[in-house]
């Protein structure tokens, strides 16, 4: 019965070619057709939970690394200094901890530990938005401490000098600064969270990658699968960067600017005493 | 620390799947003919959780009448193969009806029903290959092959073939296909219904099926049989799925799985 079974389903297969195409493009137009929706709401979900992850990231990246920017001072009395000393240690511990381990290792370990171990059944949801926020708030901790370390000393000591407390010459001076300098890297871990939400397949979350894979195991086609995920991949990932780069041009401000010459407080006061409105010309 | 505290707080109202009424079945909806996912309810196919889309395929079929034996709800996760046996023994699903064979590995760490289903094993090869005519095991001789990894097929059959070059075992039935096809292995081993759906996949594909001869791979009974896999210890959902399978004979199963795979997506 078995291989008159199969030669039954081959010439049904053969008679009605409408199914399946033996060709590649015409295979990949055939899935779109039937499971379009599917890759559309997979990378749906991607996006979603790339975004939020990677907003609630950078502000878990921000807490935890201006926390391990503070110097620990010896005017401080006693007890803040022991209070940042355990602080600074605990972020530590999970900036590695996090940094240090595979998310497809993490996602299991906490979806799966939290239901094994202490019987809480988390939202699939809830899970993926945690895990991927906190991976990003790792990764960001170590970008943020970097960039307002690489912001001159000067700027906040002139920030003290002109009266502004610490907390103002942070807010107000080091952080606008650190932040462009570090935007960059924010859209790269965006960029990254894109492509690394694949792995939330081992909880069940249906994102792009576990949705041409729902695919691929239904007719059998894997280059073709995914094939569309990876232009869809690709798609997100360059729309993303390119709107960051045009945040980070609108944060430059104008790129070029016109020296003010009709100033006469500038010229009474003397700051500047000759309109450079015209060239020089050097002559020998 | 802040994290955890919101952790449970949120967990805390999450409870609506947890027992009561539902049964949770996890499977990896993309195992056709066993289960696949389609885009829409037809043929009675169940909504996935957490996605627009619906699961079908004999073992939801499988899970349906179960369901409905137990007078319970049916819940369908989707979920990766290899995390499947992690979710029934954490407790986030109830049971798993994902065409896994009942091996003494996995009897180690999961309980498993009577079988719902007995897979015969079958050989796939290119219809132009050096094997398409092959009548037994010992015809394989030298064969270039892989299976699916932790699989009986890989674990127990390839060894079998004399002077075989084995390959790493492939995480999936769609990449052991894709490497057939592409020449990288010549060979491959796995059940009858995936082999069948493979067939319409690809057509320069054959099935070899040594049942009939003396020279078929030697499987201990009990390894080709395909159960539901519980939580350890949770002895009162087994004995009530037991019972249910109990009322199907093995002709039962094989028309059901006919059914299947004249249902899924390749054969329409």
């Amino acid at each position: 019965m078995k291989p008159s079974l199969l030669s039954h389903l081959q010439t049904k297969e053969a008679e009605k070619m409408t199914s399946l195409p033996s060709d590649f493009l015409g295979r990949v137009f055939f899935i779109l057709q039937r499971y379009g929706m599917s890759y559309l709401r997979g990378a749906g979900t991607t996006l979603l939970i790339s975004l939020i992850s990677t907003l609630f990231g950078c502000i878990i990246g921000f807490g935890v690394g201006v926390v391990q920017y503070l110097p620990i001072e010896e005017r401080l009395p006693w007890w803040k200094r022991w209070l940042l000393v355990l602080a600074k240690g605990l972020l530590k511990i999970y900036v590695e901890v996090f940094r240090g381990t595979p998310m497809m290792v993490q996602s299991m370990f906490i979806y799966y530990g939290a239901s094994q171990l202490m019987g809480i059944n988390m939202s699939m949801w809830f899970a993926a938005f945690f895990i991927v926020s906190i991976n990003t708030g790792a990764y960001m901790a170590e970008t943020v401490r970097g960039g307002l370390l690489s912001i001159d000393n000067g700027q906040t000591e002139g920030a003290l000098a002109v009266g502004m407390s610490p907390i103002r010459a942070m807010n107000y001076v080091l952080i606008p600064q650190a932040l462009r300098n570090i935007m960059p890297q924010i859209g790269n871990n965006l960029i990254i969270n894109i492509k690394d939400t694949c792995v939330l397949s081992v909880i069940g979350t249906v994102e792009l990658f576990f949705a041409s894979k729902s695919v691929a195991g239904t007719y059998y086609t894997y280059f073709e699968s995914m094939a569309i995920a990876m232009v869809l991949y690709l798609t997100m990932t360059i729309v993303a960067s390119k709107l960051l780069r045009l945040w980070e041009k609108k944060m430059d401000g104008p790129s070029s600017y016109d020296l003010a010459t009709t100033d006469t407080l500038a010229f009474t006061s003397g700051l500047l005493t000759m309109a450079p409105a015209k060239k020089k010309e050097r002559r020998d | 620390m802040i994290a955890l505290v919101a952790m449970t707080a949120f967990a805390g109202g999450q409870q609506e799947g947890t027992k009561g009424n539902t049964l949770r079945v996890g499977m990896e909806c993309a195992y056709a003919p066993y289960n696949w996912a389609q885009s829409d309810s037809s043929n009675g196919a169940v909504p996935i959780k957490g996605s627009s889309d619906y699961a079908y395929g004999y073992d939801v079929m499988m899970a349906k009448y179960i369901a409905e034996e137990l007078g319970m709800d049916l819940e369908i996760v989707k979920l990766d193969w290899d995390s499947l046996p992690v979710a029934v023994q954490s407790g986030s699903i109830d049971c798993g009806i994902c065409g896994q064979s009942i091996t003494s590995e996995r009897l180690q760490t999961l309980d498993f029903s009577t079988p719902y289903y007995y897979a015969s094993i079958v050989a796939l090869t290119s219809k132009s290959g050096p094997f398409a005519n092959a009548q037994g095991v010992s015809d394989l001789a030298g064969a270039v092959c892989t299976s699916q990894l932790n699989t009986i097929w890989y674990d127990i059959c390839l060894p079998q073939i004399p002077g075989a070059k084995i390959l790493t075992a492939l995480e999936s039935a769609p990449a052991m296909l894709v490497s057939l096809n592409s020449g990288v292995s010549n060979l491959v081993v796995t059940d009858q219904p995936t082999a069948l759906a493979a067939c319409m996949a690809y057509p320069s594909m054959t099935m070899l099926d040594f049942s009939k001869s003396n020279d078929d791979f030697k499987v201990s009974e009990e390894e080709i049989n395909i159960g539901i896999s519980i939580r350890k210890g949770n002895s009162a959902l087994l004995e009530k799925i037991n019972a249910a399978l109990a009322k199907l004979t093995p002709e039962d199963f094989v028309s059901m799985m006919n059914e299947a795979i004249a249902a899924q997506p390749l054969a329409n």
